[in-house]
């Protein structure tokens, strides 16, 4: 090939034949959404974000929870995703209008968007083998223990816990501490567990009570079948 | 100097042509002028490389993909501009400056997400004042690229030139447009999942392929003393490359919240790349005609060929996974995993490895020590990312029909890949192994601890009469 005018012409074409298709024109076509309502001009979706979802959406950026989870439902005729009752519909663009970062990437786990059953099960194959194993956010995870709260705060019961504490350790060498098997969380559990209360490893902490939010209030279904559990439990999440 | 310094030339140009010696002390100079920076674009990459590979068990390695890969890929790219331009790199401590200042932003981006500061965006992970340093490094280190372009001697621009101009330009264009999306002007809710996906896409394609694919044009010709099989042939490569492969993107939102024209646009893209695809392999096959015994005892040629036959499976597997009745299955599971894995390490990585074969021991003076250690390191890279891929793969694929099929419980499929996971283990152990030795016998050249001879390590002593003067 000679001369150096097409060659440059012809790279710096195909780039912005590629940059406006697959970003500018999508952009004017749902880069400029607004939340619905109904005629009063009442019941806003989706609602703006309270501050304490900003807040939860880091704690997940931040430990790279993002590796795991798409924060997308998929259509009923393309995927599970419905019928594992992981949403009630597909998502749509305007779900994530206030969503900033938009948390969705190449996930191996189940959408984190309309709410996930949080049974046991869930919990160990969630810390033993999407993380432990395989999950690139080893390496973001910046801090051990603020996950291994997380996930105190999610799942309760002593089989769990103990589950998690195993995995934790195996965080703990990036992390500064953990909790799990300190004489002191140990004598604490034996007292929650002879007054026969559930018994939690970790501690509520405000991030972990961010991320809750966060990812609560995407969806009131969420909020449905997770709040009850919290109060339950002690605790409560002011959303 | 030996028979390998063959100059790339046009076809109609006999390729064996005589040498002169005024070439050879001309190749001689523009390679000590490269000396400095690209050994320290190497031996950063090589630490990041080390680092990465004990932090992680090598899981993560695209978490630290800028580290490695861009390092490693700067380094080969910016001497083989050198050699190609016939030019020697002018004042190369500037450029010495460019890749501290980049190592630095580096840095600073990994201890940025280590203190909880990672954006929340794929591959776009470094917080925005890490951004700003690697875009500031980068613009010095892409001027003295254009500016060695700029002093080229001679009209003919070799195809090696068009994809690293192309990689040189089209990565600045990216991240700046990636970063002003979604940090400077953000887009508004999923539309910065999708300018996320483009950049991450393009990313692997426009720069980190570019540079694989120009690197391969220079080494299979170089190594085996005989000129590119077709010019024509590189040519519809090469704009089919820029023009399909950068429209790609979102082929990993199937069934996402997207208009489904964009999801569709990228999946005919996929498919279309099989005509890069088959032009480039179908490229190096034929001027590998007649000359792939002189695998078994070039270094650089069998990491090149590698790569090489891995991006002709990279691709396939790229087209098998973004139509929309196999991404049902492997999207979100371990598959795309796989896919990632084969682009960054069985094509790219693996050329790279092969182009530090043969470019170290021209900066430093000495050819490599071990012919041992260079086979051990090439069975450990092919065995480790190998079964990597097939379990990934394999367990990807098991995944997703468990995941399709909502009367097993969701942790039945992550039940499932666990064993092959294990595996999975294995080979990074395999990798790790790879990755010390060849940081090990890099040490030693670096050290000026490699062999003094005229002639290049060979993988096997050379039998056959004749074989020699091509290797």
């Amino acid at each position: 090939m000679k001369g150096l005018i097409p060659l440059v012409l012809g790279i710096f074409g195909t780039f912005t034949f590629s940059w406006v298709g697959l970003t500018v024109i999508p952009n004017l076509q749902i880069g400029h959404l607004d939340p619905q309502m109904d005629e009063e001009g009442t019941d806003v979706y989706p609602a703006p974000k309270s501050g304490m979802t900003e807040r939860g959406r880091h704690v997940y950026a931040a430990n790279g929870c993002i590796y795991c989870h798409s924060q997308q439902v998929r259509a009923d005729y393309a995927a599970s995703d419905i019928d594992r009752k992981w949403g009630e519909r597909r998502s749509a663009p305007r779900d994530y209008l206030f969503d900033r970062p938009v948390l969705e990437r190449e996930s191996r786990g189940p959408s984190r968007r309309n709410g996930i059953s949080c049974s046991g099960k869930v919990a160990r194959s969630f810390t033993r083998k999407s993380i432990c194993f395989s999950c690139a956010c080893r390496f973001a995870f910046s801090k051990a223990s603020e996950f291994s709260r997380c996930i105190d705060i999610f799942c309760s019961g002593g089989r769990i816990a103990g589950r998690i504490t195993a995995c934790a350790i195996s965080f703990a060498r990036w992390g500064r501490s953990t909790c799990g098997r300190s004489a002191k969380c140990e004598s604490w559990r034996r007292v929650r567990k002879s007054r026969g209360e559930p018994v939690w490893r970790g501690i509520k902490t405000r991030r972990a009570t961010a991320i809750f939010s966060g990812l609560a209030s995407s969806t009131s279904l969420f909020a449905a079948q997770h709040l009850n559990r919290f109060e339950h439990a002690g605790l409560s999440l002011s959303l | 100097m030996d028979a390998t310094e063959i100059p790339l030339k046009a076809p109609s140009i006999p390729a064996d042509a005589p040498t002169s010696d005024v070439e050879q002390i001309e190749r001689a100079l523009i390679d000590a002028s490269t000396r400095v920076p690209v050994l320290m674009f190497y031996t950063s990459a090589i630490v990041w490389l080390l680092l990465g590979t004990l932090l992680a068990g090598f899981v993560s390695f695209k978490l630290h993909s800028p580290d490695w890969f861009s390092n490693a890929g700067m380094g080969t790219a910016i001497w083989l501009m050198a050699r190609l331009c016939r030019t020697v790199l002018r004042h190369p401590l500037l450029l010495v400056a460019g890749a501290g200042f980049w190592n630095f932003g580096v840095l600073l981006g990994v201890g940025g997400i280590l203190m909880g500061d990672s954006t929340g965006y794929q591959w776009l992970e470094f917080p925005p004042y890490a951004a700003i340093v690697l875009f500031v490094a980068y613009s010095l280190i892409i001027s003295w690229a254009v500016l060695m372009f700029r002093f080229r001697r001679g009209d003919q621009i070799y195809i090696t030139q068009w994809y690293l101009l192309g990689a040189f330009l089209w990565f600045p264009w990216l991240y700046a447009a990636a970063q002003l999306m979604l940090f400077v002007v953000p887009v508004q809710g999923v539309m910065q999942a999708a300018v996320g996906w483009w950049f991450a896409n393009n990313l692997l394609f426009l720069w980190f392929g570019a540079i694989g694919l120009g690197t391969a044009y220079y080494m299979i010709p170089k190594v085996i003393g005989r000129p590119v099989y077709s010019y024509h042939l590189a040519t519809i490569g090469f704009w089919t490359y820029a023009l399909f492969s950068s429209w790609t993107g979102m082929q990993r939102l199937v069934d996402g919240p997207f208009p489904a024209w964009m999801i569709t646009a990228s999946i005919a893209a996929t498919i279309l790349t099989i005509i890069p695809v088959a032009t480039v392999g179908l490229n190096h096959h034929m001027t590998m005609q007649g000359y792939f015994p002189l695998m078994r005892y070039s270094p650089t040629l069998r990491f090149t060929v590698f790569g090489a036959i891995s991006y002709t499976v990279f691709s396939a597997l790229g087209v098998l996974i973004s139509l929309r009745s196999v991404a049902r299955y492997v999207n979100f599971t371990q598959a795309s995993i796989a896919y990632s894995h084969l682009g960054l390490y069985a094509f790219f990585t693996m050329v790279i490895f092969g182009s530090m074969y043969y470019i170290v021991p021209r900066l430093v003076g000495r050819e490599w020590r071990y012919a041992s250690l260079i086979k051990l390191h090439f069975w450990a890279s092919v065995y480790g990312i190998g079964l990597m891929i097939l379990m990934l793969l394999a367990g990807g694929f098991l995944q997703g029909a468990n995941m399709d099929n909502p009367s097993l419980a969701f942790s039945e499929s992550t039940q499932t890949i666990l064993p092959y996971l294990r595996g999975r283990s294995l080979s990074g152990i395999l990798l790790t192994v790879s990755h010390f030795v060849f940081a090990f016998h890099f040490g030693l050249m670096l050290f000026g601890l490699g062999r003094t001879s005229s002639v290049p390590t060979f993988l096997n002593p050379v039998e056959t009469e004749g074989s020699e003067a091509h290797i």
